[in-house]
């Protein structure tokens, strides 16, 4: 089944998208990219290579939202885009370690797992790459001497997503964490519960709806005292809780405020019909387009100075990078989120993919 | 008296630029009770920072008054002790921060107004063991002159940004109103709206003379027939008198629309008048407040990294500072602006002007 994803804005005209807007209006052209590339004197520029290497899996939408953003910039800017994902932390050091001694010139990688990433970034550093680091680890990404930080600040967004469900009457948090080892999750889960008071932790497995929705449905029996609920990966984590919310609903009468983190099309239908609360956004084919962009526009800064826009990204980013999260979206804002998502329906905005069976309802 | 606000930054991160501050403040400060918020923190009867915030922006600015406030509330709370000092000339800044080098001042806080005239001084500091932060004005240039971190406004995206709503708004030739001939950032903002709009003309007017604004901006809207927006920084203070002369041209027929930068209850009672379309935030009693706070609670972060509301703030100025704008204020947002106002209104939100 064809399904088309869209990436949508953080709020009614959150800056970074409205940049990558101008950017990709004003820049990109679809089809026209030679034509981009010599206005911006970048005709006949070295390409680029840029290897990312990412904590998030192939079977995650979100990761192959900032994929899309990394290719997408890459036809545009004439650079080369290698893509390797591994939950391993291990993994992902071997993977960096092939990158280098392949002679990539920009490596972007995760910090979902500090301490382990630590040594090969700085490593990479020394050996001449530019590191950027995308969607975890901002508070390293500078010590570690990586050069810009495109992404969401976790410990803001889980403080405020915290604040806001206690707002509505939240006292005590379940946190559902599909991925063991990244931090970011981790982290929005304690901030969330430094606003909360109370919050408990479940681990699931997000490639399995069906033992997702027995074990919410499960722990939301075992413990009446839960009054809210906390994910992070969009639908493909939200459909079965909101299966199990929907079955408590119905057996006890008892509704739970849902937060999510992610934004996808069901994401903002269910925030439409009053079943999740709010989406935080983080902008995910930002991450995967700035990154390859500014690599390329920074390389050849004095070519480009003369245009506007690659200049604002130039030095917007030459700040340390630019933030691209968290973004709220609720039933106020959501008419204004897919307006501007329709704004840029025929640019970049759109990908098309096909997307595997498994997560419908 | 006027109450000044700092309004909510609606573009960049809508909830969280204004949902930390008051967190800080809640959690943190606590009025009248500064040192039970240093014992919690672990900070109590460490050895007090000392901070020299060296400015561009005079004291007889308003904006300048409430990033002082900021500074100084935080410096009570976190028991720090800050020197303010202001000049618009730059050489006189290099001399003040070299003073502040020589008094052995732990932290500097500069703006790169003017950044070709900072840098050799900004570098020097760095390596004389200073911690240097940048707020206002610069942050494209702060991590590169060695600086820890920038507080404050992207003015190439502000600029950008404003001029694309006056372009929407159907402007095409806009009157842009320089009260800071040595200020970088304003000449950014002029030229990236200048950008999106098509025309732009600039004026050099003086601030603090009111009549002479007036006759300047009037006679150049007479002159030229084509001009159909104003930009203008810096509140109030400076829209007052274009929004008179605007006013004596709208006798005329004539409907021109006016952008400002700053917030301020004038401001703000433009907007909900229909006098003035939107106004672009960048939250200054916040650029006076973080580097104090982020100084002390980073000097001693072994300890006050276990304390919530201290570790978002270390995390996330770690990423090289915290951007505070642009936001912008409309009629679409002012009321809530106005909310958000009331409701840090008995903790440190307010700046007495």
């Amino acid at each position: 089944m064809r399904h088309l994803r869209r990436t949508r804005p953080t709020a009614p005209r959150s800056a970074a998208l409205w940049l990558a807007g101008l950017l990709g209006a004003a820049l990109l052209l679809a089809g026209c990219a030679e034509a981009a590339l010599e206005r911006l004197g970048l005709a006949e520029a070295q390409p680029l290579t840029v290897a990312f290497v990412v904590h998030g899996t192939e079977e995650d939408p979100f990761w192959h939202e900032v994929r899309a953003g990394a290719e997408s910039a890459a036809q545009v800017f004439d650079a080369s885009v290698s893509w390797s994902a591994s939950p391993d932390t291990e993994e992902r050091v071997r993977m960096v370690d092939e990158a280098l001694d392949q002679g990539f010139d920009v490596i972007v990688v995760t910090l979902s797992d500090h301490l382990g990433m630590e040594r090969i970034v700085r490593d990479a550093v020394v050996r001449g790459a530019i590191v950027y680091v995308i969607n975890a680890g901002v508070q390293y990404a500078i010590g570690f001497g990586a050069a810009a930080f495109f992404g969401m600040v976790e410990t803001v967004s889980g403080l405020a997503a915290g604040e806001r469900l206690a707002a509505a009457g939240v006292s005590n948090l379940l946190c559902v964490m599909h991925e063991t080892n990244n931090e970011a999750l981790t982290t929005r889960c304690e901030q969330a519960e430094f606003r909360i008071g109370e919050m408990i932790r479940l681990f699931v497995d997000p490639l399995d709806p069906n033992e997702i929705e027995a074990r919410v449905y499960q722990a939301l029996l075992q413990n009446s005292n839960i009054n809210g609920i906390m994910s992070h990966d969009g639908w493909l984590i939200a459909d079965p809780i909101d299966a199990a919310l929907a079955r408590i609903s119905a057996e006890q009468g008892r509704t739970l405020p849902h937060a999510v983190y992610g934004v996808d099309e069901p994401v903002l239908q269910a925030i439409e019909a009053g079943r999740v609360l709010f989406a935080v956004d983080q902008q995910p084919w930002l991450q995967g387009y700035l990154p390859v962009a500014y690599a390329q526009l920074s390389r050849y800064s004095d070519r480009i100075r003369g245009d506007n826009l690659a200049n604002v990204l130039v030095q917007w980013a030459q700040g340390g990078g630019i933030i691209l999260g968290p973004g709220f979206i609720d039933q106020n804002n959501l008419n204004a989120v897919r307006e501007s998502g329709a704004v840029g329906e025929d640019q970049w905005w759109l990908t098309d993919q096909t997307e595997e069976g498994g997560n419908g309802g | 008296m006027t109450q000044r606000l700092s309004a909510p930054t609606a573009v960049l991160q809508p909830a969280a630029l204004w949902l930390l501050p008051p967190l800080i403040a809640a959690a943190v400060l606590c009025a009248g009770c500064a040192e039970a918020a240093l014992e919690r923190l672990g900070l109590a009867g460490v050895q007090p920072v000392s901070i020299a915030f060296i400015v561009h922006g005079t004291e007889t600015d308003p904006f300048w008054q409430e990033v002082r406030a900021g500074a100084e509330e935080a410096a009570q709370a976190f028991d720090a002790s800050v020197l303010w000092r202001a000049s618009p000339d730059t050489t006189e800044r290099v001399r003040m921060v070299e003073d502040a080098l020589t008094q052995g001042f732990d932290a500097i806080v500069v703006t790169l107004s003017d950044h070709l005239g900072m840098e050799r001084i900004v570098r020097e500091a760095v390596v004389e063991g200073a911690i240097v932060y940048v707020i206002n004005a610069g942050v494209q240039y702060a991590t590169a002159f060695g600086a820890a971190a920038f507080f404050g406004m992207v003015e190439l995206v502000a600029g950008l940004a404003a001029g694309e709503r006056l372009a929407e708004a159907g402007v095409s030739r806009l009157l842009c109103v320089v009260h800071e001939p040595d200020n970088e950032a304003l000449e950014t903002r002029c030229e990236q709206a200048e950008f999106r709009i098509g025309e732009m003309v600039r004026l050099e007017v003086e601030p603090g003379r009111n009549a002479e604004i007036e006759a300047q901006v009037e006679q150049l809207l007479t002159e030229d027939a084509a001009i159909d927006g104003v930009l203008s920084h810096d509140g109030w203070l400076i829209a007052e008198p274009i929004a008179a002369a605007l006013a004596r041209v709208a006798d005329g027929g004539r409907e021109i629309i006016h952008a400002v930068f700053g917030v301020d209850e004038p401001v703000l009672q433009g907007i909900e008048a229909g006098q003035i379309f939107f106004t672009v935030d960048q939250q200054p009693w916040l650029q006076g407040y973080l580097p104090v706070a982020y100084a002390q609670v980073k000097r001693y972060s072994a300890r006050s990294r276990t304390d919530e509301v201290a570790s978002v703030l270390l995390q996330w100025a770690e990423g090289g500072g915290i951007l505070l704008g642009p936001g912008f204020v409309d009629l679409g947002n002012v009321d809530l602006v106005r909310e958000s106002g009331a409701v840090a209104e008995g903790a440190w939100w307010r700046g007495e002007s």
